[in-house]
C-alpha cells in the first residue's frame, strides 16, 4: 500500500460522504439539484430549438433564395442575395454586376462539387397599374397599401430547377426576351385590394424601378403565380421578372456610362440661363408653330417630333452579359467551406475581382436571424448560470456552517485542508451529476412530449423558430456534453467560495460543544 | 519516558477589547504509557491546554514539545500530519461524522494519511477495535442510531486506529450518565493497560479523576495539584 496517496484512497470514501449528505441534506440537495436539473433541461431544449431555427433558416435560405454559394461582383459593402445591404441610395449601394461571368459561369458548372447552378439580378420596384401613380401616391393611404417588391430577374429553367421550394401554382415561368412577372397570391390580392379590381393571368402591371441609375417603368404582363413551400402566408415582397426587366429596372444597361457627345449649339443651349433660351422667346410662339388643332399625328410624324431617339434606345437596351449573382447547389452542403476557399484562390491567380459568399453571407441580415437568437438564448444562460452559481454558493455556504464541526472533527483526525476541499468539490460535482443526469431524461422526455404534441407555428417568427410549420426538437448529443460541461463549471465555481469559507474553520472548533 | 512537555505555556484570548489569560504559565511533564487526568473547575483552562497538547491551539507564549520535538513554528501541513500520526482525540461531543456507520467512522482517519497496513490488516484490526469496545452488534449503524455511551466507544475506537501514541480526551463523559461516564473511563484504562497508549482526558468529575494514575488539577489557569496515585511525585 507504499505510495498509495492521500487522494487517490479518499477518493471512495470522498463519493461515499457526497452521496450519503446528498441523501441527508435534502434540503439543499432540493434547491441546487432543482436548478441543476432545470438548467440541463433548459440548455438541452434550448439548444435543440435554436438548432431546429439555424436549420429552418439555413434550409429555407438555401433551397429558396441562396443555394450552398453566391459569386457577386466587387463591393465595399456586404452583398446579399437582395441586393446592396445599405440604409441609402447612393452609388456606393449599387449591386455590382459578376465580372467575367462567362467564364466563371463555365467555371461553376464544370465543377464536379456543384449540382446546379444558375444566374440571377435584383432590382427594387413598386408595382402599379398606372403610370402616373407616383411613389407619394402608393403610400398617401398607408403602409399597406404600398406594393414594395423586390425584383428578382431569372434565367427561369436553371432557377426553377436550382428551387424547386419555388412552385408555379398558376400560369407558368417567365421567358427571358419577354416583359412578364411572376405573383404570389397574396401579391395579387393586395393588388385587387389597392385597385379594387380583379388581377389575373394577361393582366399587364406596370413596375416602377428605382435606384442609382434614377426610375424606370417598365410594362409587364402577369405570367404565373408562384408560392414557396415556406410560404408563411404574410406578403413577402419578392416577385420574379424576365432578366432583361430586371437589368432594366436594376439600371444595368448600356447606355448608362456613354458619353454624350454634344455640338456646340446644344452646349450653347445648355449655358443659356433663361426659360426663354431655352423654349423660344414667347409662349405665343411656341403656339403659333404647333398646329395641334385638327393635326393628324402619326407615328412617323411623332418619331419625327422626338427627333434622333438613339441615345434613349441605348437607355433602354439592358445589357446582356450583365448579371448580378451566380447561385450555385452543391451536392454536398458541407463542401461549400472547401469550395469557397477554391474559387477564391481561383479568382485571385485568375485576376478577377469577384467575391463568392455561403448561404449565411448571401442571405444577409436575414441569415443572421437564427445567430441573433443563439446568441440572446446564450446571454440569458450566462444570466441564468450566473444565478445559480449565486444561490448555489449560498446554499452551499450555509451547509458548511452547518457542518463546522464536522470539519473542524475531520482537520482535528488530520484532514489536511486539500481533503476538505476534495470533499466539498466532490460532494458539489456528485450533485451536479445527478441532478445533471436527472435533468438529461428530463430533457429527453420533454422533448419527446413536446414532439408528439406537434405544437403548430402560428406566426412568422414561430415558423422561423421552429423551423418548420410543427414544433420538431432533435436534442444534439453534443449538446448534452456541452450541458454536463457547463453544468461542471456551475458547479465548480459555486464551490469555490464555500470552500473557503470550510478552510477558515480550524480543528478546534471541533472541541466546542454543538 | 517524556511524550508530552509543556514549559511556562500561556495562552491569552481576545475578548471584546480586553485580554482574557486562559492559561498563565503552566508546566509539567506526561510520561508515555501515562493514564492522566487534568481536572479543574469550568474555565480553569483545562481544554486550552488539551488543544495545545492537540496541536489545535497554539500558546502564546512557552513552548510545547511531544514526543521531545518543540512544535512552535510548525507549519499548518506539518502540525496535521503530526497529530494525524501521533494523537488520537475523543470529543465531548463524540462528533462522529454523521453520514458514515461504525464502521467507517472507525475508518476514517486512516484514509487521512498514508496507509501502513494492507487492506485486509486494516480490516482485522478495525474488527478489533470494534470487539474492544464492545460494538460488533453495531458495526453498520449510524451515529443517530446509537446511545450516548456507543458514541463515544466509537469515539474511543476512532481514537486509537491509526495506533497514536498519545489519545487526548476533551470531558468525554460530560455528555454520559455517570454509569456510562465510567464505563468509558474504565474501557481507556482498559486500552492503556493493554496497549500503552498515553491517555491525556479533561474532566470536573472528581470520581472520574479519581480512576487516573496522574493528576494534574488546574485552578484560574495555573497548576494547583500535579501527582501521581503511587504517591510519587510528579516531575514539574
Amino acid at each position: 500500500m507504499k505510495g498509495i496517496t492521500l487522494r487517490s484512497l479518499s477518493m471512495p470514501v470522498l463519493v461515499r460522504i457526497a452521496f450519503r449528505n446528498m441523501i441527508e441534506h435534502k434540503a439543499k440537495s432540493a434547491i441546487i439539484g432543482i436548478l441543476i436539473a432545470l438548467g440541463v433541461v433548459v440548455i438541452v431544449l434550448g439548444n435543440a430549438l435554436m438548432d431546429s431555427a439555424a436549420e429552418g433558416v439555413r434550409s429555407s435560405f438555401i433551397e429558396s433564395f441562396t443555394g450552398d454559394l453566391m459569386i457577386h461582383g466587387p463591393s465595399d459593402k456586404a452583398i446579399t442575395v437582395f441586393g446592396v445591404e445599405s440604409m441609402s441610395m447612393d452609388a456606393d449601394t449599387e449591386t455590382p454586376t459578376v465580372p467575367e461571368y462567362e467564364k466563371i459561369l463555365a467555371k461553376v458548372r464544370s465543377d464536379p462539387r456543384v449540382a446546379t447552378a444558375t444566374s440571377m439580378a435584383v432590382a427594387y420596384g413598386l408595382l402599379a397599374i398606372d403610370a402616373d401613380e407616383t411613389i407619394e401616391d402608393s403610400a398617401g393611404d398607408g403602409r399597406e397599401n404600398v406594393s414594395f417588391a423586390i425584383v428578382f430577374g431569372v434565367e427561369a429553367d436553371s432557377y426553377f430547377k436550382m428551387f424547386p421550394a419555388v412552385k408555379i401554382v398558376k400560369g407558368r415561368a417567365v421567358k427571358t426576351g419577354e416583359s412578364a412577372v411572376m405573383l404570389t397570391q397574396k401579391q395579387i390580392e393586395k393588388l385587387e385590394k389597392k385597385y379594387k379590381r380583379t388581377f389575373a393571368l394577361g393582366d399587364k402591371v406596370l413596375i416602377t424601378g428605382f435606384g442609382t441609375a434614377g426610375m424606370r417603368i417598365r410594362e409587364t404582363e402577369i405570367v404565373g403565380v408562384y408560392q414557396r413551400a415556406d410560404d408563411s402566408g404574410s406578403p413577402a415582397p419578392f416577385i420574379f421578372t424576365d432578366i432583361d426587366t430586371a437589368r432594366v429596372l436594376g439600371g444595368l444597361v448600356l447606355g448608362t456610362d456613354e458619353d454624350v457627345k454634344l455640338d456646340a449649339s446644344q452646349t450653347a443651349l445648355l449655358s443659356a440661363s433663361g426659360e426663354d433660351a431655352l423654349f423660344g422667346d414667347g409662349a405665343d410662339d411656341m403656339v403659333g408653330a404647333a398646329p395641334v388643332k385638327g393635326a393628324k399625328t402619326t407615328f412617323d410624324s411623332a418619331a419625327k417630333l422626338l427627333g434622333d431617339t438613339s441615345k434613349r434606345d441605348l437607355l433602354n437596351k439592358t445589357d446582356s452579359g450583365a448579371w448580378h449573382f451566380i447561385l450555385a447547389r452543391l451536392k454536398d452542403s458541407n463542401a461549400a467551406p472547401g469550395a469557397i476557399v477554391d474559387y477564391t484562390r481561383w479568382f485571385k491567380d485568375s485576376g478577377i475581382d469577384a467575391k463568392i459568399t455561403d448561404w449565411k453571407g448571401a442571405a444577409g441580415s436575414f441569415g443572421k436571424f437564427a445567430d441573433i437568437v443563439r446568441v440572446v438564448f446564450n446571454v440569458a444562460l450566462i444570466v441564468i448560470s450566473i444565478v445559480s452559481v449565486i444561490i448555489m454558493m449560498n446554499t452551499l455556504v450555509i451547509s458548511v456552517i452547518e457542518r463546522t464541526s464536522e470539519i473542524g472533527t475531520m482537520r482535528a483526525l488530520g484532514a489536511q485542508s486539500n481533503f476538505v476541499s476534495s470533499m466539498f468539490l466532490t460532494e458539489t460535482l456528485t450533485l451536479t451529476v445527478v441532478f445533471g443526469f436527472i435533468g438529461s431524461i428530463v430533457a429527453i422526455l420533454a422533448t419527446l412530449i413536446l414532439n408528439a404534441l406537434k405544437i403548430p407555428a402560428t406566426n412568422d417568427l414561430l415558423k422561423l423558430l421552429f423551423g418548420g410549420e410543427v414544433l420538431h426538437l432533435v436534442p444534439r448529443f453534443s449538446s448534452f456534453v456541452t450541458t454536463i460541461v457547463m453544468v461542471f463549471a456551475v458547479g465548480w465555481l459555486a464551490h469555490l467560495y464555500p470552500v473557503r469559507v470550510a478552510l477558515k474553520i480550524q480543528p478546534v472548533k471541533a472541541m466546542q460543544t454543538e | 519516558m517524556t511524550i508530552i512537555e509543556l514549559s511556562d505555556v500561556r495562552k491569552t484570548y481576545p475578548l471584546g477589547k480586553v485580554q482574557v489569560e486562559a492559561v498563565k504559565g503552566v508546566s509539567f511533564r506526561i510520561e508515555k504509557g501515562d493514564f492522566i487526568s487534568i481536572a479543574g473547575p469550568s474555565g480553569s483552562g483545562k481544554s486550552t491546554i488539551l488543544n495545545m497538547i492537540g496541536l489545535i491551539d497554539t500558546p502564546t507564549a512557552g513552548e510545547v514539545q511531544i514526543e521531545g520535538r518543540p512544535v512552535s513554528g510548525l507549519k499548518d501541513k506539518e502540525l496535521t500530519k503530526l497529530r494525524h500520526d501521533t494523537i488520537g482525540f475523543i470529543f465531548q461531543s463524540f462528533n462522529l461524522v454523521p453520514v458514515l456507520n461504525v464502521y467507517e467512522n472507525i475508518e476514517f482517519p486512516l484514509l487521512l494519511g498514508k496507509q501502513k497496513m494492507s487492506k485486509a490488516e486494516k480490516k482485522e484490526w478495525i474488527d478489533f477495535l470494534i470487539k474492544e469496545v464492545g460494538l460488533e452488534q453495531w458495526r453498520n449503524h449510524r451515529s443517530n442510531e446509537l446511545s450516548g455511551g456507543q458514541r463515544q466507544r466509537v469515539a474511543i475506537a476512532r481514537a486509537l486506529v491509526c495506533k497514536p501514541a498519545i489519545v487526548l480526551a476533551d470531558e468525554p463523559t460530560a455528555n454520559l450518565d455517570s454509569a456510562t461516564g465510567e464505563q468509558i473511563i474504565e474501557l481507556m484504562k482498559k486500552i492503556n493497560r493493554e496497549m500503552q497508549t498515553t491517555f491525556v482526558f479533561s474532566t470536573h468529575d472528581m470520581k472520574i479523576v479519581e480512576i487516573a494514575d496522574h493528576v494534574i488539577r488546574l485552578k484560574d489557569g495555573l497548576v494547583s495539584e500535579n501527582y501521581r496515585k503511587d504517591a510519587k511525585p510528579a516531575e514539574a
